[in-house]
């Protein structure tokens, strides 16, 4: 597709994703298309999306302990205008939180208007597993888990352990 | 064929349409789940071959020139011009670049000839109908005023409802068309028009607004910088190793650079297309005097008042760094290249013009554009 065109910064980005990758974070394209990212994000620790077992590495795919949770799935496309304008990413992982909807779709500035060319893929997928760190419901994008969020949050973070280990399992 | 025209079905899992693997049971040729939708189709016309369509390499071709059409007006206005003056040319001339995909380029060229008077969105869109049904009631209604040829009425109606072609993002092989009020957030907008939730429902209903949201880089973020900033802004000669933010190379020692008053430098191809986009450094958000004059049509994301900026802009090649861009970009058109936009769009290309040596190192984004490479900043100060 388009990758015989691929501009050096996206290579240079992929190279360094690969060979530096950031704790907690995978970022592989696509075969097919070097502009789509497999992710995973694994839930940082001390947060409701935090993982009990082992983080399996998509490159090796080799696991040794049983995994329980906090492993997220997720999708980043860069589009032509990059990085002129923000990658899109979306969880695949289904999770509970009041900044990410049903969709996966995700609440985040730096994805929309305050989006900058000296932003990268690294960045934007710390901000996105910091995110999950600082769940915000003062600006949802999903208004019913924000409301619950804000007035019963044991209540909340609890739905979103429960999730975690539902839907976040790293299978 | 017929029968494979009219059975449109949608895999749910990948959230768009497919050509579904028919085994024994119907798969979905991408994820390989069976949660695929038959669309109902009673109206499809089958004046498009689905091949045509239906192929994955044809969709992406295409897809950035028909996104840059129907989802930025900017882009729209200089590919309307385009093609205007190629309509009065021989056709000869620009058949030979896109390889599989010149049937469907034959298809748009002979409905841009015969619809001369409309504009072009509309006979693409009338193209592009083979495939879909249901809009034809706002289709018709729509090409009167089109006909009427009054721009200014066309334009009203560009602001009440934007024409979409869009492109997955995630595959970019889905294309969808309809009427969309851009003047909503595309989030929560329940389309006016009803053409969208006719054929999609739930997430893909979602997701496809959302990235038309999405796709217009305008939409979001600061306004443009004031060309006057721009153009103060020095250029300086990096002493130091420096890497550039924008396209994460090192800047040579010796060579120029452009400074921010935040003293953040960045090579000119860089930082020029940015600030063209938003008044504010990548790196420390600090901002330049932002051009308010495009607060309208940058705020609402609608295409009236930037097509008549582009306009005026193109012809007179008042900003920076553009003016050598411009050149090219019609001698491309002269070459063959049908569609010109201006940068950062250049890149939009990089499927589509493979066939076409030079102009088209797989260097960075920022490069591709010789005009603006860091060795020729100077140019810009010009004027």
């Amino acid at each position: 597709m388009a990758n015989s065109n691929l501009p050096r910064r996206i290579i240079k980005e992929t190279q360094r994703l690969l060979s530096e990758p950031a704790p907690g974070i995978s970022a592989s394209p696509s075969e097919d298309n070097m502009r789509y990212f497999n992710v995973m994000i694994l839930g940082p620790t001390q947060s409701p999306y935090e993982g009990l077992g082992s983080w399996r590495s998509p490159s090796t795919s080799s696991c040794g302990v049983v995994e329980t949770g906090g492993v997220f799935k997720l999708e980043l496309f860069l589009p032509e205008e990059y990085p002129m304008a923000a990658p899109k990413v979306r969880f695949l992982t289904k999770i509970y939180h009041p900044n990410i909807d049903k969709l996966g779709r995700i609440c985040l500035d730096i994805l929309k208007d305050k989006w900058s060319p000296a932003l990268q893929i690294r960045t934007v997928l710390l901000s996105i597993q910091a995110l999950l760190s600082a769940p915000n419901p003062d600006d949802p994008l999903s208004e019913n888990i924000a409301k619950h969020w804000k007035t019963k949050e044991a209540e909340a973070v609890e739905t979103a352990k429960e999730w975690t280990r539902l839907y976040a399992s790293g299978a | 064929m017929d029968e494979a025209i009219a059975a449109r079905y949608w895999c749910h899992v990948c959230s768009q349409m497919v050509d579904p693997i028919m085994e024994v049971e119907i798969k979905c040729p991408f994820c390989q789940s069976g949660f695929i939708e038959e669309m109902s189709s009673g109206t499809v016309d089958n004046q498009v071959p689905d091949s045509e369509f239906g192929s994955e390499s044809a969709l992406s071709l295409w897809a950035p020139i028909l996104l840059g059409m129907m989802g930025n007006s900017r882009r729209r206005r200089r590919l309307r011009r385009v093609e205007y003056e190629e309509g009065e040319d021989d056709n000869d001339d620009g058949e030979a670049t896109l390889g599989g995909a010149t049937e469907f380029e034959h298809e748009i060229e002979s409905l841009i000839r015969r619809g001369r008077s409309r504009r072009s969105s509309a006979t693409i869109l009338q193209l592009l109908q083979g495939i879909r049904a249901g809009i034809l009631a706002s289709e018709s209604e729509n090409s009167e005023g089109d006909r009427d040829g009054e721009r200014d009425r066309v334009r009203d109606r560009d602001r009440e409802r934007e024409r979409v072609i869009l492109i997955n993002p995630f595959n970019q092989t889905f294309i969808v068309q309809g009427s969309y009020d851009s003047n909503n957030d595309a989030n929560q907008n329940q389309n006016p028009i009803g053409s969208f939730g006719d054929y999609f429902i739930g997430p893909g209903l979602d997701l496809l607004l959302q990235h038309l949201a999405d796709n217009d880089p305008n939409r979001y973020g600061t306004l443009p910088a004031q060309k006057e900033a721009i153009e103060a802004l020095p250029n300086v000669i990096v002493e130091e190793p420096l890497q550039c933010s924008v396209c994460l190379d090192d800047f040579e020692i010796g060579t120029e650079a452009r400074e921010m008053p935040c003293k953040h430098k960045f090579h000119g191809g860089c930082i020029l297309p940015w600030l063209e986009l938003h008044s504010s450094c990548p790196v420390c958000r600090h901002q330049l005097p932002a051009d308010e004059s495009k607060l309208d049509s940058e705020r609402a994301g609608n295409s009236s008042d930037r097509r008549e900026f582009e306009n005026t802009n193109s012809e007179s090649n008042i900003s920076h760094g553009t003016s050598v861009e411009e050149g090219e970009s019609e001698e491309r058109s002269r070459n063959g290249r049908r569609f010109s936009f201006p940068w950062p769009f250049n890149s939009l290309f990089s499927s589509s013009s493979g066939s076409q040596p030079g102009g088209n190192h797989p260097s960075s984004t920022a490069s591709s554009s010789p005009a603006n490479a860091p060795g020729s900043t100077s140019q810009t100060d010009e004027n």
